[in-house]
């Protein structure tokens, strides 16, 4: 990531960024859409044709996921 | 009852309270222009895709190019040489039977096992053949008595393996 040209930021971001990549596909667009772009459930829903209950359990796996990386990361 | 989260970093921080301090800035930058340029782009590469000729076309273009290319005398010349060359490659090296480099690469040994495996299904004349091929001939053998065929053949029976004998009787 650091010897991308485009990416620029410090190590913690880095660091989340690598953890999103290591999550599946349906998580990190779920994670991407809530974390980023501040999504609300219901349009995500909409746009993803996926239930809600369903979103926001993604979204908590993806994100228990991702801190589990940094905990790993850490050790 | 829970507080409903009133933001995405509240959510957050009730699930992974240190993930919530991690920078939510975007790492990633977009190259200067990328989105004003992206139409163009698009643009130039949808003309030159429609402008490529297909494959065949492709095909038929560069074998018209190659003959082109032979009118010129060094080219025609050159793949002459080179057609020449393969041509004489081809006639005047010797032709080799269709076993004449196998037989030679197996062990001894190993023929004369499988020969005496196999016995039924050589000819006597052949079995003699396995001797001393100038001090005996087939032709010869119907004028030898009993008596001298029986030493003959014993001439050739000590040449062969007593162990592959036995194995078979």
């Amino acid at each position: 990531l650091e010897a991308d040209v485009f990416f620029d930021s410090d190590a913690a971001t880095a660091k989340l960024v690598g953890a999103i990549g290591t999550l599946p596909e349906k998580q990190r667009i779920v994670f991407n859409l809530r974390y980023y772009d501040e999504m609300s459930y219901q349009d995500m829903s909409d746009i993803l044709q996926t239930s809600v209950g369903a979103l926001k359990a993604s979204y908590h796996h993806a994100v228990r996921k991702i801190e589990a990386y940094f905990k790993g990361a850490a050790v | 009852m829970e507080k409903k989260p009133q933001s995405v970093i509240d959510e957050l921080r009730q699930i992974a309270p240190d993930l919530a301090e991690v920078p939510r800035d975007e790492p990633w930058q977009v190259p200067h222009n990328y989105f004003r340029e992206l139409p163009d782009a698009v643009m130039h590469r949808i003309r030159d895709e429609a402008a490529r000729p297909g494959l065949v076309a492709r095909f038929q273009q560069e074998v018209a190019g190659w003959l082109a290319s032979l009118r010129q005398p060094r080219v025609a010349l050159v793949y002459a040489s080179v057609l020449a060359l393969v041509v004489a490659a081809v006639f005047i090296q010797p032709f080799a039977g269709p076993g004449d480099g196998l037989l030679a690469d197996i062990p001894t040994d190993e023929a004369l096992e499988y020969v005496l495996n196999n016995l039924d299904d050589y000819a006597p004349s052949e079995i003699y053949a396995l001797g001393d091929p100038g001090a005996l001939n087939f032709a010869d053998l119907q004028d030898l008595s009993d008596q001298e065929l029986d030493e003959a053949l014993d001439v050739i029976l000590d040449d062969l393996d007593t162990e592959s004998l036995e194995e078979i009787f």
